[in-house]
């Protein structure tokens, strides 16, 4: 199946290196399962004595990490690789980004399937209440910002080839200072103190910005994630082996 | 084919590799990349594949610019690296991986190379000897029979047969409309290979012509104890060395008795092939 074609983006390249990671990463793929179902068991089973909701739900948090790691991990490995073939691969820029992120929502949902599965064959043969959907079911603004929390750390580990998490860890503490030093400052701007005048704070522009803003909240985490994204795409595109 | 105008690159501000070079290559050429360790040469193969970007100047492959690294470019061109990362599966799925990137693989060529290679399909890159993960890799660059095909260091790892079977492979299923860029510095694997000799040396293309062009140009071969050379050396047999031809007869040219001419006296081999 040879194709040739003019355009900077088609489906059928896409498809060839899905194929391509497949035929190189299965195994891999195969062995990550193997470890989350081995994880599972030996957590669940040491989780009778304990209270067994709080363990699965910590579990199944500390998985959905520890696999998004791993997958940002391969990523890395696979843009950063001096001696391999993904920069020189005929497929475009777009192509090849897009391929990564239809392959981060395989191994999402291969952990998914994984976990759900395990803990729900695990919690008839051992008699445990598994962890509930409700309990990890998100609301829409929980998932745009925990998206864009998974966005950054995809971006420190497209754009840097060592310390990825260390850097994406101090992006995080540094983000979460300025949010404290604005919040910090609006309250001295505002002069806010007990028993004032609650009429005089919220009619300050501020405030009202800051009111308004509490209702765009989901949409502005969702550009701020695509915003990031594309921000990984440049990265990718500007990637250069030296 | 390939258009480089004023072209540099650094790794750092210290260390610049290319200065400002200027080179031509017109399409249908195997050229060999000569050039001592750590002259660039692994670098221009990186620029001309889109690899790495320029600093200054600018850089035209197949008449697309590298850095774009545009789908229709990367499947014109091939570059093998001198050292490739293998994934942990058989030959033949090695090869089958890749093959469908490239409109222009040929099966024909790629069951050749398999047969000259000896490589058992069936085995797995894991398991194969550095030599043999080579073989494999070079088969894969052969076959996809693209119009430029860039070759770092091939033979490095390859043994004396290999090397011999590599010469006539390259020699046989390359045709006329594909141009070959071969790094290496051992250049005695590329006698009796190529048509085109190009020397990196201090930065800049120090030479860049055929065969033919050298062989009117220089004298390559036995000398006189009292004669002048540009560069000779004692054999069992008695001094050989490169010399201006002035009137003597046409020799062949030693890539070796070359390279070590060009970058003793750079600028006397340069006044005398642009005479």
């Amino acid at each position: 199946m040879h194709i040739v074609m003019k355009t900077d983006f088609s489906i059928q390249r896409i498809n060839l290196l899905l194929r391509k990671d497949w035929i190189e990463n299965k195994k891999k793929l195969a062995y990550g399962v193997l470890v989350i179902l081995g994880v599972l068991l030996f957590f669940l089973l040491s989780s009778i004595l304990w209270d067994t909701r709080f363990r699965t739900f910590t579990l199944y948090v500390l998985g959905s990490l520890g696999t998004f790691i791993a997958f940002c991990s391969y990523v890395n490995s696979m843009i950063h690789r001096p001696r391999g073939l993904f920069l020189t691969l005929p497929a475009s820029n777009q192509e090849k980004f897009a391929a990564i992120l239809i392959e981060g929502i395989v191994v999402f949902l291969t952990y998914q399937v994984t976990f759900w599965t395990g803990t729900g064959i695990a919690s008839m043969l051992i008699h445990i209440e598994p962890v509930a959907f409700k309990d990890i079911a998100m609301t829409l603004q929980e998932f745009t910002m925990l998206a864009f929390v998974g966005s950054l750390m995809f971006l420190s580990y497209v754009t840097f080839k060592k310390y990825a998490l260390g850097i994406a860890c101090g992006g995080y503490i540094l983000i979460i200072a300025s949010i404290i030093g604005i919040v910090y400052l609006c309250i001295n701007i505002l002069n806010m103190q007990p028993g004032m005048n609650s009429f005089c704070c919220e009619s300050s522009p501020l405030y009202t910005a800051m009111y308004w803003l509490s209702f765009a909240f989901t949409p502005a985490f969702l550009i701020a994630t695509l915003v990031v994204l594309y921000v990984a795409y440049l990265k990718l595109k500007e990637k250069e082996l030296r | 084919m390939i258009t480089l105008k004023e072209l540099s690159f650094s790794y750092s501000r210290k260390k610049e590799v290319l200065d400002r070079i200027n080179l031509e290559v017109g399409s249908g050429h195997i050229c060999g990349l000569l050039g001592k360790n750590g002259e660039g040469k692994t670098t221009l193969l990186n620029l001309l594949s889109g690899q790495i970007f320029p600093d200054q100047g600018s850089c035209l492959v197949l008449e697309e610019t590298p850095s774009e690294r545009n789908a229709r470019f990367l499947q014109r061109i091939f570059l093998l690296p001198e050292e490739i990362s293998m994934p942990e599966v058989t030959a033949i799925e090695y090869i089958k991986m890749y093959a469908p990137f490239y409109p222009t693989f040929r099966d024909d060529i790629c069951k050749a190379c398999v047969e000259s290679f000896e490589i058992n399909l069936s085995d797995r890159l894991s398991k194969m000897s550095q030599g043999q993960r080579k073989k494999v890799a070079i088969t894969l660059a052969l076959a996809a029979h693209t119009p430029l095909l860039l070759m770092d260091e091939p033979t490095n790892g390859l043994d004396i047969p290999s090397k011999a079977t590599f010469r006539r492979l390259v020699a046989s299923l390359i045709d006329d409309n594909q141009t070959v860029i071969i790094s290496t510095h051992q250049v005695r694997d590329l006698e009796s290979l190529i048509d085109t000799v190009l020397i990196l040396d201090q930065r800049q293309i120090l030479l860049n012509k055929t065969l033919n062009e050298i062989g009117e140009k220089l004298y390559f071969g036995p000398l006189l104890p009292e004669e002048k050379a540009l560069y000779s050396e004692p054999t069992p047999q008695g001094t050989i060395g490169v010399t201006a031809r002035d009137g003597k007869e046409e020799t062949a040219v030693s890539l070796e008795l070359l390279f070590n001419a060009a970058i003793t006296y750079p600028k006397e081999i340069q006044r005398i092939m642009n005479s």
